[in-house]
């Protein structure tokens, strides 16, 4: 379970978050939602302990990750990753990169944890990829590449910024099915994004976020008059065509 | 002609400077490539110059002298870009063209012998001493050593420095390292090949390697082969027909380069 508590963060004087109070309970599939510069990937990164300087508190599982930061919770992907197409890694290379820090320095990869990212490939639907340069991928499939590397670190949690940005529409329908599978098996899933549509569709709960919380409840209380208030407009919601 | 250099100190530690040189700088060679860092290593071998240009004036130990004046500015870059947040590759510019400054006014200062400065531009290995081999040596121990210990993290921090500090690679802390040991090839190689030419002997062999094959520890061999190849037989050729040593050994490297276009090209 992971609780946010009385969060404060500012920048250079400017509030970016403020008051947050939240729970997101173990097996949820939670969603960040909000305009840009609401402070979704922000919130994302304090809750990954990126962000250290911040008031409040955030417990995982009951511990405070500010006093006793937890090695294992990093199971993230992160927004707009880019990469040289020429660089010589292939998507086992990339996934084992979810290892790196975990396995420490002076330490080879062993052909243990080589099995251990050709199954996270496998959980992905990219069997039989494992060698193939991440340049010859498309989008998808190296989304989904960048998904088994947050796969590999074994966490409970995993927390994902804005994962649809490279992908077209029927690329996100099955990167958010892929998802929903992750989560019947028990991963916590929190996900920040812009696609209303594709997250009422898949997600338990939406945290809908504009500096403050607008919105922590389950999706289908979800309605236009939160919209409203969280863009500080009147919103249409259309179908996102990529 | 192998026989002749055998027969002489000065020919026969010409050779294993090479040898060394080639050796250590081929092992950073992928990596250098792969990161894009071509425009650092010519900004070292400048400030270099500034360096070399200090002993001179002072008259101290040449290579201790230019490795930490190498280094001092290397941090100043680093801090001065992150504190007043530039751009790193305006300060490096800034950097390079004020240490020539300073390298040419040091080199005007200097009213007492001041020995040939074409041999630090374009090398002259004929001036190497036992003490370059010694520093040689040491680096190219130090080279596999840091290859050997860092591969998975000097790896990861070229493919996405960004991603691998997210992942709690230490990438700040190798990256820092592999800069020092830059600059301190760099240095040491500079009677070897020279401030102008160092560049191309740190890039082509990696370069090279990189256009046959995408594995990256096979081209790290290849790059040490190549590099090999390029010097020893751009020393011999310079021997033969009386050539400076730096400048045949950097148009053997750029020829092998040349070749391997065609492979890359092929596939």
């Amino acid at each position: 379970m992971i609780e946010i508590k009385n969060l404060n963060y500012s920048i250079k004087g400017k509030q970016v978050l403020e008051n947050i109070n939240l729970t997101i309970n173990d097996g949820e599939f939670a969603a960040i939602l909000g305009p840009n510069g609401a402070g979704k990937t922000t919130l994302l990164k304090i809750i990954l302990n990126l962000i250290k300087d911040y008031q409040g508190s955030i417990l995982v599982d009951g511990t405070n990750i500010k006093t006793r930061p937890e090695k294992r919770i990093i199971g993230y992907l992160p927004q707009n990753e880019t990469f040289d197409i020429d660089f010589p890694a292939t998507a086992r290379d990339i996934t084992l990169m979810g290892y790196a820090g975990i396995k420490g320095l002076f330490k080879r990869f062993s052909d243990t944890d080589r099995n251990i990212a050709d199954n996270c490939l496998r959980k992905v639907g990219l069997s039989g990829k494992e060698s193939q340069y991440i340049g010859s991928l498309s989008g998808g499939e190296f989304q989904r590449v960048l998904l088994s590397r947050a796969l590999i670190s074994d966490s409970k949690y995993l927390f994902l910024d804005e994962p649809e940005a490279s992908l077209d529409k029927q690329g996100v329908a099955g990167f958010f099915e892929l998802l929903r599978q992750l989560n019947k098996t028990g991963k916590t899933i929190l996900v920040v994004s812009h696609d209303i549509n594709i997250l009422t569709k898949y997600c338990s709960l939406l945290i809908c976020l504009n500096r403050t919380l607008h919105f922590h409840d389950k999706a289908e209380l979800f309605n236009s008059e939160i919209i409203t208030n969280m863009y500080g407009e009147a919103t249409r919601i259309l179908e996102k065509d990529y | 002609m192998i026989s002749d250099i055998f027969q002489y100190r000065f020919l026969t530690n010409a050779l294993i400077a090479v040898v060394l040189s080639a050796a250590a700088t081929s092992q950073l060679s992928v990596f250098v490539t792969l990161k894009k860092m071509s425009f650092l290593g010519e900004a070292f071998s400048h400030i270099a110059f500034a360096g070399i240009a200090l002993a001179l004036l002072i008259g101290t130990e040449f290579t201790i002298t230019t490795l930490l004046f190498v280094i001092i500015v290397a941090i100043l870059i680093g801090v001065v870009s992150k504190y007043y947040h530039y751009q790193e590759t305006n300060i490096v510019t800034i950097f390079l063209s004020l240490s020539m400054a300073i390298g040419i006014i040091l080199l005007n200062l200097n009213r007492d012998y001041t020995p040939d400065i074409t041999s630090y531009l374009f090398g002259n290995v004929l001036l190497v001493t036992a003490n370059d081999l010694l520093y040689l040596s040491i680096l190219v121990i130090a080279n596999l050593a840091f290859v050997t210990l860092f591969f998975k993290e000097m790896f990861y921090l070229t493919y996405n420095f960004n991603v691998a500090t997210l992942y709690r690679i230490p990438a700040n802390t190798v990256y820092y390292i592999f800069t020092i040991l830059l600059a301190a090839n760099i240095v040491v190689s500079v009677k070897v090949i020279g401030v102008i030419l160092i560049t191309a002997q740190l890039i082509l062999p990696g370069i090279t390697a990189l256009n046959l094959t995408r594995n990256i520890k096979l081209a790290m061999i290849l790059s040490f082969v190549f590099a090999q190849i390029g010097s020893v037989g751009g020393l011999l050729l310079s021997f033969r027909y009386n050539l400076p040593s730096g400048a045949s050994i950097v148009i053997l490297l750029f020829i092998i380069f040349i070749a391997s276009l065609a492979v890359k090209t092929k596939n």
